[in-house]
């Protein structure tokens, strides 16, 4: 039996390992003692190497945006641009900007915030090449067009011949000047976008390095952390603008799922909980569980429902049954039911707090009126057949767009039937597709705070977000009006605009979901900007 | 024995190629443009999309692609995903808290579904019997997520006698809450399986005799009884483990364990065919190993098998 | 390549060899069965879930797919007994009309999965050798494969037209008959060593002979065991993969969406959560109550 003592030996081995397993089990796990000073956050896993110009996803953003520091950045509590590290921009004709940095704005190793550390940055991050996610944000700089060539058809495109933008210019280390290709009113709130922050001379020498590790002129420095780990993020002594924390760290915690994150807040493992889930709101579960420890703030984000733009459903593409359509959802019951009035309904085509916001662009079509939803489809003939609505099956809209199609069924007495595909990329692919014969759930996030970021890119021709989903000639004139008129003018031009999408409604607006912060007791003062984000320069701890 | 395990090694490579053109091929054969998605609520722009296709290579065909990813592997690289980060790192990221978490919860799960299958078995029929297989159904009969959220809710959120959540790296400790959650699930099959075998040997002749010669009835049970019960419990238990070293899922989620559970599911939804096919691949390797423990251990239960 | 196994030990004592299947065997296991009491509370809630999922309309008038918002996490209440959903659905409609896509999808899915793992299991234990090992190594990979990506990508393959039900149940079996195999095979090769096995070999009966008179009815045991409570199994399948977003579609109704859809609500609206999850338990224990009673009046070797 010789064999069988060498094979009882093998086949104790998960044995003995599972045995080993459970001692160690007994031995407790390392405490984790918090750190004085320090907040813990919640957080999900970056999608890709924490790159500004290469992130376009929340989880990447909410790592990199207290570590950063742009031209200017928004006050959290008026919601105005405000200089950041910019002394002053100006402009005389909305074309050629003159941009002066403060002095002594530092990056995280030590090094000065430069105007080549800007002009670099931007034309690295321009270069077709380096494919960053975030390259169309400066197309409208003169020369952007040699950067990255037009392929020729069924090619790939050319290597450009240079890899600098001709319409950006250092005057000095602390000026530089920018040179659009057409007249871009709003451009000083663009800078507040990511894609134009600086970049410290290391990056360029090993991009890679940086995603892992990244530096920037912030009020918080990048200590330590991987995308499976969290982040541990320190207050930067050296910081010199207008953000300065009174905390002395951020503990980023990465979370799966923000049900897991909402327990660890309730059981008190976690100080800040961005965006409670809608599931906890319900039914008023939160304001037992955290005693009134949390903050609601609007979120510059509108979810509309996407329309079939292509003869896939011509049923879909007749005006009036998508007025009749938005008509019959009752906005003001879902926000109140399933988000516990959480949000608002939208009623128009522009988040609230977005400079040029005006309540009720979408005008009667999207309140809810059953009589006059069934007069218009009606009218328009009626509907045959089912409609289908599609979702990512990854996603948490079900239970809103299980409510919305329940919504147009009962009133319009149309079958309406929700459909999960399996993920994200799956959905956009086929939502995106033309092939696409239901509705489906569109969601934008504004980029900056100005009307324009929530019109141009969705429903202009050449909008970078449209592929040719929508077009209007009359809708396009308004734009390029608008591009030539002094700010405040410019802004009247685009709420007109907005007013012209009722007529083909080419996306339903939904509604404006509001964020709800949960925090500990520990932490005071949460504010939150308008993009949603925690304002840690106003968080303080009780001691 | 020596040739057999030797055999069956050698049966490994084919398999471990196998598998890796399966895995590739349903991979990238899902449907949609992996590209689609992944900046945010914008439309990728075109440089983005020419990069990352000439990066990935994802305008070859397919079987292309599969010969650059085989040359890779020859070298001993996973290649990297769309993340920017290398396989290799993220599965090894991944993995320390999903095996132990494996162990812990199969180690629960043997030591009650044996105990309660024997002590069943031996009085089949009579209460304790009747209870636990009740109590058994009725916690498969829930689905996983129901008893993860439940037992998160009440043992980590109101009665604090658990840790919530799972910290990375992670402690047996923190796990134990989860893998009792793996176990009670998984032992109530075990269990049966091992009642349903102990009562069928026991009514064999050899106990029979065993009874005649006079032994002791706990010698009985414990020497030969169970040891011949064993062969299904093992089995099961076998897939058991490689199933979790996949990863649960489920409970891997609900406790916030970044495991290799939560790397396959994610990078599935992501369309991250790299790093699926590097998950995927280890997992059947490891069950090859488990399965092959499993299949030496059938001689050890029962002598009556052998392998030459 | 012999892969495993010549019989060693002598047996113990001759003569357990099976006992050939009669009317008279059917006859009695039938009146054994027909002695148990939890039998026939089992047959009892069976026969009303199966005219559930035949027809659900002799049980509730309410329209399952009539979903009024304001109703929504209404509790029970006279009318409405087990109250309304987070849509504002009537749960106990919900609950009705779904028995019978739920009941299909674990129905047809151990089905299958028992039938491919059963068969697969039986030729690669009995014949050994390079069938048995292909068999398992096919069987080691099928394992190893992720549920999700396999479901994702044969869902995909198969498109959504037709009968979701079925396309749910054939994902299940393609991708669980793995486990079944295992079990199969392992059962198998002890079952070819025993004695009668041996006894019939040597009076020269065929191969096949022996396998499906012998091998089979000895060694399906655990089989059994496993089939009838996977029968429950799938049902929280069912679910889990409704909970990933890849499950049954609308305007199917089944426990499993209906389990799915109210589990966040746990805490704030129970009752949406337990009815469906009671139903879904009944069920379970009813089934494998039957499995178990009807396992051991027909096993040749438990009495």
């Amino acid at each position: 039996m010789k064999q069988n003592r060498f094979s009882l030996g093998v086949a104790a081995l998960p044995f003995a390992v599972a045995c080993g397993a459970l001692v160690a089990s007994i031995a407790p796990g390392q405490a984790q003692a918090p750190q004085p000073g320090w907040v813990t956050v919640s957080a999900c896993t970056p999608a890709g190497p924490l790159i500004p110009t290469n992130t376009t996803e929340s989880c990447g953003s909410d790592v990199l945006q207290p570590i950063l520091a742009g031209l200017v950045t928004t006050d959290a509590k008026t919601g105005a641009i405000i200089e950041d590290v910019a002394e002053s921009i100006t402009t005389s004709d909305n074309k050629t900007w003159t941009i002066k940095l403060r002095k002594g704005r530092k990056f995280h190793d030590g090094t000065e915030v430069l105007a080549k550390n800007f002009v670099d940055a931007w034309n690295w991050a321009a270069y077709g090449p380096n494919g960053q996610s975030n390259n169309d944000w400066f197309s409208v700089i003169v020369g952007y067009g040699d950067l990255n060539p037009k392929a020729p058809k069924g090619e790939k495109p050319p290597a450009p011949a240079t890899n600098r933008m001709t319409g950006l210019k250092v005057v000095n280390d602390h000026e530089f000047q920018v040179e659009l290709s057409n007249p871009v009113p709003v451009f000083r709130a663009q800078l507040s976008y990511k894609a134009f922050y600086p970049m410290p001379d290391s990056f360029f020498a090993d991009p890679a390095a940086f995603g892992r590790k990244p530096i920037g002129a912030g009020p918080f420095q990048f200590v330590s952390g991987a995308p499976d780990s969290g982040y541990k993020l320190a207050a930067f002594a050296d910081y010199a603008g207008p953000a300065k924390p009174s905390i002395k760290g951020i503990d980023l915690r990465i979370y799966t799922s923000r049900e897991a994150a909402y327990n660890d807040l309730v059981a008190g493992n976690l100080d800040l909980l961005r965006d409670i889930p809608a599931s906890k709101l319900v039914g008023d579960l939160w304001k037992r569980d955290l005693r009134g420890r949390a903050v609601t703030q609007p979120r510059a984000n509108i979810q509309a429902l996407g329309m079939p733009y292509t003869d896939a459903n011509p049923q879909l593409l007749k005006p009036a049954i998508r007025q009749a359509l938005s008509m019959a959802i009752d906005r003001k019951a879902i926000v109140d039911i399933l988000f516990n009035g959480i949000g608002q309904p939208a009623t128009g085509w522009v988040p609230p707090g977005t400079e040029g916001y005006q309540p009720g662009a979408c005008g009667e079509y999207c309140s809810f009126n059953p009589e006059k939803a069934k007069a218009l489809l009606a009218q328009a003939g009626g509907y045959k057949g089912e409609i289908k609505l599609y979702y990512a099956g990854d996603s948490e809209v079900k239970s809103a767009m299980d409510a919305v199609c329940n919504s147009i069924q009962n009133t319009l007495s149309i079958t309406c039937v929700t459909s999960a595909l399996s993920d994200n990329a799956t959905f956009r692919s086929y939502t995106r597709s033309g092939k696409v014969d239901g509705l489906f759930p569109s969601n934008w996030t504004m980029d900056y705070p100005s009307i324009d970021n929530a019109l141009i890119p969705l429903y202009s021709k050449a909008g970078t977000s449209n592929r040719g989903a929508y077009e209007s000639a009359a809708f396009d004139a308004l734009l390029d009006k608008a591009a030539k008129e002094e700010t405040s003018a410019a802004i009247k031009t685009y709420q007109e605009a907005e007013r012209l999408l009722t007529a083909e409604m080419p996306r339903v607006p939904l509604w404006n979901p509001a964020m709800t912060v949960g925090h500990s007791p520990k932490v005071r003062s949460v504010t939150l900007y308008a993009n949603g984000r925690i304002d840690y320069s106003a968080l303080s701890l009780k001691d | 024995m020596t040739g057999y395990i030797l055999r069956r090694l050698l049966q490994f490579i084919p398999v471990f190629l196998g598998t890796t053109f399966v895995v590739f091929f349903l991979a990238w054969g899902m449907p949609g443009d992996p590209l689609a998605g992944k900046c945010g609520d914008r439309e990728c722009p075109d440089a983005f999309v020419a990069a990352a296709t000439e990066e990935f290579k994802l305008d070859r065909p397919l079987i292309v692609r599969y010969g650059y990813y085989l040359a890779d592997l020859g070298r001993g690289d996973l290649g990297r995903s769309f993340t920017g980060r290398d396989v290799s790192e993220q599965l090894v990221a991944a993995f320390p808290a999903t095996v132990r978490l494996a162990l812990l919860a199969v180690l629960i799960e043997v030591l009650l579904g044996v105990t309660i299958g024997v002590v069943a078995a031996l009085r089949p029929g009579k209460a304790f019997d009747t209870t636990t297989m009740m109590v058994g159904l009725g916690i498969i009969a829930f689905p996983s997520f129901v008893i993860a959220n439940l037992a998160q809710l009440v043992f980590g959120v109101r009665l604090g006698w658990f840790p919530v959540t799972v910290s990375d790296p992670t402690s047996f400790a923190e796990l134990l809450l989860p893998a009792i959650v793996l176990a009670l699930a998984h032992q109530v099959t075990l269990s049966r399986l091992t009642r349903s075998a102990v009562i069928e040997t026991m009514q064999s002749d050899y106990i029979r005799t065993a009874r005649a010669k006079g032994l002791g009835e706990a010698r009985i049970v414990a020497v030969h009884a169970l040891r011949n019960s064993l062969i299904p419990a093992v089995t099961y238990v076998g897939k058991d483990i490689g199933g979790l070293l996949a990863g649960a899922v489920v409970v891997e989620g609900v406790f916030n364990i970044s495991g290799v559970g939560g790397l396959i599911v994610q990078s599935i939804r992501s369309h991250d065919g790299i790093t699926i096919v590097g998950a995927v691949t280890v997992v059947v390797v490891a069950y090859l190993f488990i399965n092959l423990l499993v299949d030496l251990s059938y001689a050890v239960l029962d002598p009556r098998i052998r392998y030459d | 390549m012999t892969d495993l196994i010549q019989a060693t030990s002598p047996a113990p004592e001759a003569g357990a060899g099976p006992r050939r299947r009669s009317r008279s065997l059917t006859g009695e296991a039938m009146a054994q069965l027909g002695r148990s009491p939890l039998v026939w509370i089992a047959l009892a809630i069976l026969v009303v879930l199966a005219a559930m999922a035949i027809a659900p309309g002799l049980f509730t008038k309410v329209d399952p797919q009539r979903c009024i918002l304001l109703n929504s996490r209404k509790p029970p209440a006279y009318g409405s007994w087990f109250g309304f959903d987070i849509q504002g659905c009537d749960v106990f409609a919900r609950t009705v009309h779904g028995a019978r896509a739920s009941l299909s999808v674990a129905l047809l899915a151990t089905i299958g999965s028992t039938l491919i793992g059963g068969v697969l299991g039986l030729v690669a234990g009995f014949k050994g050798g390079a069938i048995d090992a292909v068999i398992s190594r096919v069987t080691d990979v099928v394992l190893g494969l992720p549920t999700l990506l396999g479901a994702i990508v044969i869902l995909a393959t198969l498109g959504s037209s037709g009968n979701g039900v079925l396309r749910l149940a054939l994902v299940l079996s393609v991708l669980g008959w793995a486990t079944e195999a295992r079990l199969m095979r392992a059962s198998v090769l002890q079952t070819r060593e025993a004695d009668y096995v041996h006894a019939a070999r040597a009076a020269g009966a065929s191969s096949i002979r022996i396998a499906l008179r012998h091998v089979l009815p000895n060694s399906v045991a655990p089989l059994l065991v496993l089939a009838t409570l996977s029968l429950g199994g799938y049902v929280g399948t069912e679910a889990t993969l409704s909970y990933l977003g890849l499950g049954l579609q609308p305007p199917v109704v089944s426990w499993g969406t209906a389990i799915s859809d109210a589990q966040p609500y746990l805490a704030s609206a129970p009752h949406m959560l337990l009815f469906p999850s009671l139903v879904l338990t009944v069920t379970v224990l009813a089934l494998v109550l039957l499995g178990e009673a009807v396992r051991r009046a027909f096993d040749p070797r438990s009495r």
